[in-house]
């Protein structure tokens, strides 16, 4: 929704406003339409571009200039020309706050049409939920001493901005079939982020350490990562739902819309759990600090940290005398970028590193990762994430990347660069079983760790 | 087997609200109740609605659009989103299709500073100073 909002700046902000047409694919064109139709009622017009866009050729990226705006069937330059002169409509001069819905605070029905409500309005993950009555709400609720009207999290994806309330958190996590033990974990994942939604194919991964992992009886050990253990898979249906209904990313059938469906072209299957992670926090080689402590908490804190990305390599074999780090350092090129990489290993892996490569610290294998992670700038800038995310840094004029812009554009393509520059944005968990030496690879960015303490 | 009730009069009070209700949301989906005349009543649940109404921003009119755009001097900015080979292709094919339909206006391209979702506001000051219109893009 950026470019909505750069849009509306350049009319609506600037000292003087100037007529804007914004071109857009057709991935934000939803998100775009929906917010003029629907929510800020801040008048923009757009023409859209048929995608693929990024990496077409001349002849293709001609035939869109001359062609059709695929969603209106007009001439695409020509409406470009119409947006900056036609005279504003009647639905464009309007101002004052558009009309809005009433949303009842309770609904009333048997409850086998009430499950099917809740689902045909995409409010779960189309398994039966438990339905969220006053007295499971109020049962949850006495999970922490925070008021039922304390705010959490503001969400500003669609539907519009919202402001989630401890009761808001406790009705998804009634739905998710949580119990009230479960609930200032949920409740801090919730102030830790929220349901990582765009118009590409994001995940959330969240991160749970300190004793509640005991408490809970969360599995950090043997199939951690999958679905075997109550509490990591509540924590994680509960985000998701609590993603569908309170903090806001439902969207509802309209002209734009086929059906209540994210904006993302493929979506992601691991949406589904939100990666809930616990660390084996008692399987660290020596000198291996916990996350917990790396993001600034004391020992004996428990911590949630909600982060997000889109992409799991796993080594899938057991290692065998090939370095370890290395193979991490080669795994990572079929990430699909964006400046940071989680690594969840196995304990195994772990003390291998420590035993047999000399990394006695998590910090030391994140430096390594850094220093030996190569790729060329053709590479690095081919990558629409690069591009989308860091090209106007160089642009600017900050280093590295200003160099790396610069050798972009004077040909100097195969120069190789090191784009991961900061060791902090290499994070590792240590999770599993002992039983197999593997790892997992992913472009997560783990988040701002929130105190389990702080909600109960 | 569950035990069947026949409805309260609260409850049928209740249904009469829930079905009112339905008619001012014609967005959310409308619970489905039919139901066989020969099936007894089943209980009705109350539930807590999980969804939060939205904050809804006023609206801000579109500003005056030009007379013409023959003569103005149009920047085109880039939003950094994509690649940039083909942000600079996009543009000198829409600058082809301006020179062969509007020869007369000046399409100046810029990229704008920082990735696609922050501010820039120094280009936007130049904006305002430099452009009579802008086009923005390409968003994907």
């Amino acid at each position: 929704m950026a470019e909505a909002r750069h849009a509306r700046t350049i009319e609506n902000e600037l000292k003087p406003g100037k007529p804007c047409v914004n071109i857009v694919g057709t991935g934000p064109y939803r998100f775009i339409a929906y917010d003029k139709r629907y929510l800020s009622g801040k008048s923009v017009r757009w023409t859209v571009v048929r995608q693929p866009f990024a990496g077409q050729p001349q002849d293709v990226l001609s035939s869109y200039v001359n062609g059709n705006d695929p969603v209106t069937g007009m001439p695409f330059a020509q409406e470009i020309v119409d947006g900056l002169t036609a005279p504003p409509n009647a639905e464009e001069s309007m101002t004052g706050l558009p009309a809005t819905r009433a949303v009842p605070p309770t609904l009333i029905d048997t409850e086998e049409n009430l499950q099917e409500l809740f689902k045909r309005n995409d409010w779960t993950d189309y398994a039966p939920i438990v339905l969220p009555t006053e007295e499971r709400v109020e049962a949850m609720l006495a999970g922490t001493k925070r008021k039922p009207t304390d705010f959490v999290s503001r969400n500003d994806m669609l539907p519009g901005a919202r402001q989630c309330s401890v009761k808001n958190v406790a009705i998804a996590a009634v739905m998710a079939g949580a119990k009230p033990s479960m609930f200032p974990t949920i409740l801090s994942a919730t102030a830790s982020g929220t349901l990582a939604l765009s118009s590409v194919s994001f995940t959330n991964a969240i991160f749970v350490g300190g004793p509640v992992r005991n408490e809970l009886r969360m599995n950090y050990k043997v199939g951690a990562l999958g679905p075997w253990n109550e509490t990591n898979a509540i924590l994680g249906r509960a985000f998701l739902l609590l993603g569908k209904t309170a903090t806001g990313v439902h969207v509802y059938p309209t002209e734009y819309f086929e059906s209540g469906t994210s904006p993302e072209s493929q979506g992601n299957n691991l949406q589904y759990n939100s990666v809930v992670t616990v660390e084996n926090e008692e399987a660290l080689p020596p000198g291996w600090t916990p996350l917990v402590q790396q993001l600034g908490f004391k020992p004996g804190e428990s911590v949630v940290a909600v982060g997000s990305g889109d992409t799991m390599i796993h080594s899938s074999g057991e290692m065998t005398s090939y370095n370890p780090a290395q193979m991490m350092v080669d795994y990572a090129h079929g990430l699909a970028g964006g400046g940071a990489v989680t690594i969840y290993m196995d304990p195994t892996v772990a003390r291998m590193l420590y035993d047999s490569y000399g990394f006695d610290t998590k910090e030391k294998l994140s430096k390594y990762f850094c220093d030996n992670f190569q790729m060329t700038v053709d590479q690095y800038w081919s990558n629409g994430v690069h591009y989308s995310t860091v090209y106007g840094l160089g642009k600017q004029g900050l280093e590295p990347y200003a160099s790396w812009v610069k050798a972009f554009q004077d040909g100097n393509k195969t120069m190789l660069i090191k784009p991961y520059t900061n060791p902090r944005d290499i994070r590792i968990v240590v999770v599993g079983g002992e039983t197999q030496s593997t790892f997992y690879v992913t472009n997560f960015r783990i988040g701002q760790g929130i105190k389990v303490s702080d909600w109960k | 087997m569950r035990k069947r009730t026949l409805p309260t009069d609260a409850a049928l009070f209740a249904v009469i609200i829930a079905l009112s209700a339905s008619l001012f949301l014609p967005t959310i989906a409308a619970p489905q109740t039919s139901r066989s005349s020969k099936e007894a009543p089943r209980r009705l649940v109350t539930v807590l609605n999980p969804e939060i109404p939205n904050k809804i921003a006023e609206r801000a009119p579109l500003i005056p659009r030009l007379d013409t755009v023959d003569g103005k001097t149009i920047w085109y900015v880039s939003e950094n989103w994509g690649d940039a080979k083909s942000n600079a292709i996009f543009f000198e094919e829409l600058q082809k299709w301006f020179a062969k339909n509007h020869p007369t206006t000046k399409l100046v391209y810029k990229v704008k500073n920082g990735a696609f979702m922050v501010d820039d506001p120094g280009l936007l000051k130049e904006l305002a100073a430099n452009a009579d219109a802008a086009i923005l893009g390409v968003a994907g």
